[in-house]
Order: C-alpha cells, then structure tokens, then sequence
C-alpha cells in the first residue's frame, strides 16, 4: 500500500490503512461529503480511502509511532493470501479508479510529520517464513494462470516472469520496476474489467508470492536501516512507473503492447 | 372419337394452366419473401455486428470468463450473433415462403418447425448460459486451487468446466426433447460412475493419506508462515 499511496499521492505515509487516527473537524466534514460510505467494500477499505481522501484533499498529515498494535478483525479472519489481496488490493484499486482525476495530476513529494507519541515502537520479530514455498507457488501460478495474467500484463511483462521462473535460490529477485508495472497494470485490468474483477484480484496472489520472496530473500539478512532503505527503493520504483500508469490508463488500447 | 380427345386434350391443358396460374403467384410470393427475407438478414447481421462492435460486447463476455476463441474460427462472439441472426431470419423467411405455396406437406412442415423455434431458442439460452457459467467456475477454480498450492489445479478446472458443460448440454437436449430418457440415464449413470470412481480411488489409493490428513487437521493447526500480508 505504501508505495502505491506514495506514488499517487505524493504522501510519506508508512502505513496509509491504519485503524486508529485522530482528525480535524475540518477534515470531518470533509469525509462525511465523501460518497465512499456506501460503497460495498466500506468495512475493509474505509482506513485507506480515509488517508487517500486526506492526502488527496491537500490536509496536512502527521503520523506517530505508537508500537504494534493488534487490530480488530472485520470479515478478514480465516481468509487465504488470495481473498486478502482481493480485499485490500480490490479497495486500493477502488480508490484509484475514483480519484483517477486527481493523481494523474503532477505533484511533489510531500513530507508527512512525526509525531512524538512517547511510544518505543517495538520492531516486529522476524518470524519463520519458507522462502522455497512461496517461490513454487509463483511458478505454479506462472505455469497456471500464466493466459490469465497476459490478458492484462504486456508480453514483455510476461517474459520477464519467464525469465525469473527459472531462477532459484539467491538468484531469485524479482525487478522492483517490473512489481511495479504488474501492480500497475493489475490496476488497469480491474478499472478495464478485462477479466472479472474477483478472478484478476486472486489471480494477483502467485505474483505477490513471487515479489515476496524475492524481498525476504533481499532484506533477511540485513540491518532494520537497510531494511527501510529496501522499502524506499520500491517505493522509488512505483513513482518512477507512475507515467506509465498514467498513460495505460488515459490510452488504454495499447495496454496490450509494449 | 377426336372430338373426344380434343376435349380432354382441352381439359388437360386448362387443369394445367389452372394449376400453373394457381401455383405461379404462391411461387412469387415465396421468391419475394425469400428476397426480403434475404435482405433483412443482411441488414441485420450488419446492424448487429456495429451495435455489437459499439457495445464492446466481445470484452464484456470476456469479462464473463466467456471467450469466444475457443468456440468460432474468428474468435468474435458479435461475428457469431450475428450470424446466427442471420441464419434464423433467412430461415424464418424459407419456412414463411414455404407455406405461401400452398402446398400441404411444406406447410405442415413449415408450421412443425415453427411450433419448434421457441423450443430450439430456449435450447440455445441454456447451452450459452451453461458455457458462462462453465467458464466462470473453471476459472473461479483454477484460481482456488493454484492460490492453495494444489498441483492439478488444470485437472481440475478442467472437470468442473466439462461437468457444467454436460449438465447444460444434457438439460438443452431434454429441453427439445431429443434422447429424454435415455439421456437422461446415460447422464446419470456416467456421472454417478464419475462420483463412484473418485470414490474408489481415494478410497482404495489414497486412504493412508486422507486419514493421515484429517487426523492432522483434527490434532494441529495447519503451520503457517508468521507474515501479516496487510
């Protein structure tokens, strides 16, 4: 959500589909006239669309660190990766398609404030994660819904998952330009309706397995700042991906070149 | 002697230009029903095929799980409508032209057949819907089973795909009432020898493995990777 939000909105904001937030009564007024209340996935998306609609309405943003927090669930408890990408990633791509007008338009880099909460965040423990599981479940998806994904994916993106399915172990890393593009164009293929939105949704779950362990693989051995670093260099890559969003979106017939 | 032939030579001639003078209109009619029918195909097909360009209808059905690629030589489900459009007016126009003739058996024909339009065109809603919903679970399970790691997942889109496929085909077939009852057993029989073979081969092939699996289930939760995706 981060560098997608960073992108578009030109907004620092690390966790952009937080729960708990404080706010103006400008701002107040300013969602009540949103029309987002009433849209059917309000109950997942409504913490990301809150921050977008900040972001978007030039509010001034801060942001405090105030450790792990466990949240309340909301429909989302005992669902498998694919149903949770469907969840967030479908509201995220929601919002793109309802704010298309504003960040298409060119806007700078805005710092967000941290704020002091007197809180130590507490950095969450790495747990155990099986890097081999989640680089076969990419390339079972490459090899299933491979004619799936090219109905929304150029041939060129899909030579890329070529190349990278035949790659093992270290090697495995996939192009923080081409996760961008993917997440992109996934974007445009939900606004387009090429596919049924829920199918194009979970069919997006292998491509994140994929991206996932190609990030664990680059950042288990490092320091937290290199870490951050990482997160960074993504978020770089999906601003610097933004034109081409921009122009599949505005000319969207030649999504299937290129 | 000859006035008598001369007669029913005469007779002859009138009965068959009576019969010619009869005839000749019923056969002009049908020539231009034909010719109107023709051209009403024509302008349909035509008109379909641009209302149908306009609509986008190919990539609405493609958003259905229904492409046509698999179904006509052109891929285009329009270029399909439309033709069958055509066909059905110009065959409509055939049967009408049939029965301006005048003539019993094209008649009784004519009106049989048109007896059996709305059950033929009820046959062909079934059969299209059953396609869009054939391929919208295919690809409904081949999502599913690729996201929960199964290795057959094609297997088995595949079968869900063909199985609704079948139970269309078999209710458009009752439906115009071709084969009823020994369709119907034929279905039966292979579907239930479908569920009883599964059966047996998980059970005889694979028992240690599904005991081992719900006993698993029953005991422990399922590990895990400790990653919050959100």
């Amino acid at each position: 959500m981060y560098p997608v939000v960073r992108a578009l909105y030109g907004v620092r904001l690390r966790q952009p589909a937080t729960a708990e937030f404080a706010c103006s009564s400008r701002f107040v007024e300013h969602a009540l006239g949103e029309t987002l209340w009433s849209h059917p996935a309000a109950q997942i998306g409504i913490d990301l669309w809150l921050a977008t609609a900040a972001a978007s309405g030039g509010f001034r943003i801060g942001e405090a660190e105030v450790g792990m927090r466990a949240h309340g669930l909301r429909g989302e408890e005992g669902l498998d990766l694919g149903a949770t990408i469907a969840q967030f990633v479908g509201a995220l791509f929601t919002d793109l398609e309802r704010r298309a007008a504003i960040w298409q338009r060119p806007r700078t880099l805005a710092a967000v404030e941290h704020i002091a909460s007197g809180t130590t965040a507490h950095a969450p423990q790495p747990g155990p994660v099986d890097v081999e599981r989640l680089i076969e479940a990419f390339r079972l998806g490459y090899r299933e819904l491979r004619d799936l994904w090219a109905s929304v994916l150029p041939p060129l993106t899909i030579l890329d998952l070529k190349r990278l399915v035949a790659r093992s172990g270290d090697a495995f890393a996939m192009d923080d330009q081409l996760w961008a593009r993917i997440v992109y164009d996934f974007a445009l293929g939900c606004r387009l309706r090429v596919v049924a939105r829920e199918h194009l949704l979970r069919s997006l779950a292998p491509l994140y397995s994929g991206w996932l362990a190609s990030y664990i693989l680059q950042v288990r051995t490092v320091s937290p700042e290199a870490v951050d670093q990482r997160v960074e260099a993504i978020a770089a890559a999906f601003e610097s991906q933004k034109n081409y969003l921009i122009a599949r979106w505005r000319w969207p017939e030649r999504r299937r070149t290129g | 002697m000859g006035e008598q032939f001369n007669r029913a030579l005469s007779q002859a001639g009138t009965r068959i230009v009576d019969n010619i003078a009869s005839f000749l209109p019923g056969a002009l009619v049908f020539i231009g029903l034909l010719l109107v029918a023709f051209v009403v195909a024509l302008a349909i097909r035509s008109a379909l095929r641009r209302g149908l360009k306009r609509l986008e209808f190919d990539r609405r059905l493609e958003r259905f799980g229904l492409s046509m690629t698999d179904w006509t030589p052109s891929g285009s489900a329009s270029n399909l409508v439309a033709s069958i459009a055509y066909w059905t007016v110009l065959s409509l126009g055939l049967l009408l032209g049939l029965t301006a003739l005048d003539a019993t058996l094209p008649t009784q024909f004519a009106v049989s057949v048109l007896q059996y339009v709305p059950h033929l065109v009820a046959a062909i809603m079934i059969l299209v819907l059953g396609a869009i919903v054939a391929r919208f679970l295919a690809r409904a399970m081949l999502i599913g089973a690729v996201n929960l790691g199964v290795q057959h997942a094609r297997l088995l889109s595949v079968g869900v795909k063909w199985l609704v496929l079948l139970v269309a085909a078999a209710m458009a077939l009752d439906h115009i009432g071709i084969g009823r009852t020994a369709l119907l057993l034929a279905f039966g029989i292979t579907f239930g020898g479908v569920v009883f073979a599964v059966a047996l081969a998980i059970g005889l092939g694979a028992r240690d493995v599904v005991g081992r699996t719900i006993e698993r289930q029953l005991r422990e939760p399922p590990a895990e990777d400790k990653l919050n995706h959100v």
